[in-house]
């Protein structure tokens, strides 16, 4: 029975080794009831070993996973009857229709009747092509029916690795209204994404991952920094950038084309305005602005290079 | 587990490969019967009677049915060999592992299900190659002899049939569990049917040379899959690679040493599968 009602996934100390590899290092994370959980981290950073260790595909080198308060380890066909998942790349048989592909995976999970694969199928718009073999199916295609087959016994928890992969733009659009709608009917949503503009939209918590640690968590709004970007245009580019990196109070500036950000207060946009126009610059145009949670992304797991 | 078992069965009735499988077969017993009932129409000349009478003898009853299990058996390890290591190791190609594994998570029922499948596929198999057999031995014989003659159909001879039945299915369950522990091993189909098809070839060639030898060289053969095969089987003259020309052990001591090779494939077989880590 699960020890902490609201707490659906909790890992202590999960660490897995690849002969002397570290792929995941001392992981402490927490997902919640209801939350829609972003998993960021760049390549090999640790997402996809952690994702599948949830899964009992990966057997981890320490530490513990608890899902619905149950250890992976020992209860995992129960875990599983209530986990969905959305791997990266979808496996089905391609010599059977996306129908008799969920037919089989129906069976093994004995949970889904013919009238939950019919729902689960037009509730993917799938529901045309359900006899078309799965060999001949677009990637957006195989991507829809990867969702429809992790949603077919009704999970409460799903995991999505790079659910929008491969699908064009209104697709993308529909599967991101698919998983805020999915968090809204109270299911716990647990999505790895390097689309970060994507993870921004729709979670409600986020973990940034970088060599198997964990560098940042915390919900979008408080990890972005409110109130520290300005962006500006101006007459004398290179004369700007040597003036402004001369203040004390300008963290940094940024080339972006004939675009210049600036780490410096937004308060502060009246004096950048006016040391310009001092030194014969002039400012056609000036935005103050929040960073984005990709810049947060980038520096957080750039900092960490440097390191 | 039975969802799991019925799943199995759905899969493999769906694929075309089965279906492949089992035209394979039937050609291959059109082939053998009509090539020996050729030669026996049309013997060649320095043919001796004996031998004409021993090939008479494959294709009519009541000896054809030796030869439709001894047939079954060669040409079903080799069929079946391709089936279970396909369906195995595609998996992994296929990436269908991680999606069956993240519905159920019990991994020796995963390995169980698709043995008890291909069990029932083998055991289906064997009846479609004996109807086939009996089919193309019903016409030689007719043509051969001109009439059917019954007689040796008695309550025992059935018995006989029935043992003849389950020997061929347990020489083919040896190399259905082998394909099923290398291409869990190699985490491929190819694998699987290249180690299993090569054992297979490779073993055969391998008794011949011991049997040759002398002292403890020729003793190796008691010890190998394919000898103690032969040792179960009934024999006839179409008996391909299991053919083995030295003595053969007891039918005894041949289950025996099958069933500790069996054993061994199944245990390893679940034994890496619930310990290796499923990345594919």
């Amino acid at each position: 029975m699960e020890k902490n009602g609201n707490v659906v996934v909790r890992t202590e100390h999960l660490t897995k080794h690849y002969g002397k590899l570290v792929a995941v290092d001392d992981l402490n994370l927490e997902v919640h009831r209801g939350q829609v959980f972003g998993f960021l981290g760049p390549n090999g950073s640790g997402k996809s070993t952690t994702m599948c260790m949830m899964l009992g595909l990966i057997a981890p080198t320490s530490g513990n996973i608890e899902i619905f308060g149950l250890s992976v380890k020992n209860n995992l066909a129960d875990i599983l009857g209530k986990t969905g998942a959305v791997m990266e790349s979808p496996g089905f048989y391609p010599y059977l229709s996306g129908w008799d592909n969920l037919k089989v995976f129906a069976r093994i999970s004995r949970q889904s009747t013919d009238d939950r694969i019919k729902e689960v199928l037009t509730l993917v718009d799938l529901a045309d092509r359900a006899q078309d073999k799965f060999s001949g199916y677009s990637q957006g295609m195989k991507q829809r029916l990867a969702i429809a087959c992790a949603l077919l016994h009704d999970p409460e928890f799903i995991v999505f690795d790079e659910p929008t992969s491969g699908l064009d733009p209104a697709g993308m659009k529909e599967i991101r209204e698919l998983i805020i709608k999915l968090g809204q009917e109270g299911k716990t949503v647990f999505l790895n994404s390097h689309l970060l503009h994507e993870v921004e939209q729709v979670c409600d918590h986020v973990a940034i991952i970088k060599k198997g640690k964990v560098i940042a968590l915390g919900a979008p709004n408080d990890l972005i920094k409110h109130g520290d970007s300005v962006q500006i245009r101006v007459t004398d580019i290179d004369k700007a950038v040597a003036l402004l990196n001369e203040e004390d109070w300008v963290s940094s500036v940024t080339r972006e084309g004939d675009l210049l950000i600036l780490k410096a207060p937004t308060e502060r946009t009246a004096d950048i305005s006016a040391l310009l126009a001092k030194n014969g610059v002039f400012v056609s145009e000036m935005k103050a602005g929040d960073e984005s949670l990709e810049s947060i992304f980038l520096e957080l797991t750039e900092e960490e290079t440097v390191d | 587990m039975i969802d799991q078992i019925r799943a199995e069965l759905f899969k493999l009735r769906k694929r075309k490969m089965t279906w492949i499988m089992i035209i394979v077969l039937a050609a291959f017993f059109c082939l053998i019967f009509f090539a020996i009932y050729g030669i026996t129409a049309n013997p060649p000349a320095r043919m001796p009677h004996e031998g004409l009478e021993t090939m008479r003898n494959l294709i009519t009853f009541p000896d054809a049915f030796k030869m439709i299990f001894s047939t079954a058996q060669n040409i079903g390890a080799i069929l079946l060999t391709i089936i279970v290591a396909s369906s195995v190791g595609n998996e992994y190609g296929w990436g269908t592992i991680r999606q069956t594994l993240i519905r159920k998570g019990i991994r020796y029922q995963y390995v169980l299900s698709k043995l008890v499948a291909f069990i029932v596929y083998a055991l289906i198999g064997i009846v479609i190659a004996f109807i086939i057999g009996f089919c193309l031995a019903l016409l030689t014989t007719q043509w051969i002899n001109g009439a059917l003659n019954w007689d040796f159909m008695t309550v025992s001879y059935i018995g006989e049939l029935f043992t003849m039945y389950g020997w061929t299915f347990y020489g083919l369950f040896v190399y259905i569990l082998l394909a099923i522990l290398l291409s869990l091993v190699g985490r491929s189909a190819i694998v699987g049917i290249g180690g299993t098809l090569g054992y297979y070839f490779v073993e055969s060639i391998a008794i011949s040379i011991f049997n040759q030898s002398g002292g403890w060289l020729s003793e190796i053969p008691n010890y190998l899959i394919g000898h103690n095969i032969s040792a179960i089987l009934p024999a006839t003259m179409m008996q391909g690679p299991f053919a083995s020309s030295g003595a053969l052990p007891s039918t005894l001591y041949a289950s025996i040493v099958l069933a500790i090779y069996c054993v061994v494939f199944l245990g390893l077989s679940l034994y890496l599968f619930k310990r290796r880590d499923v990345t594919a």
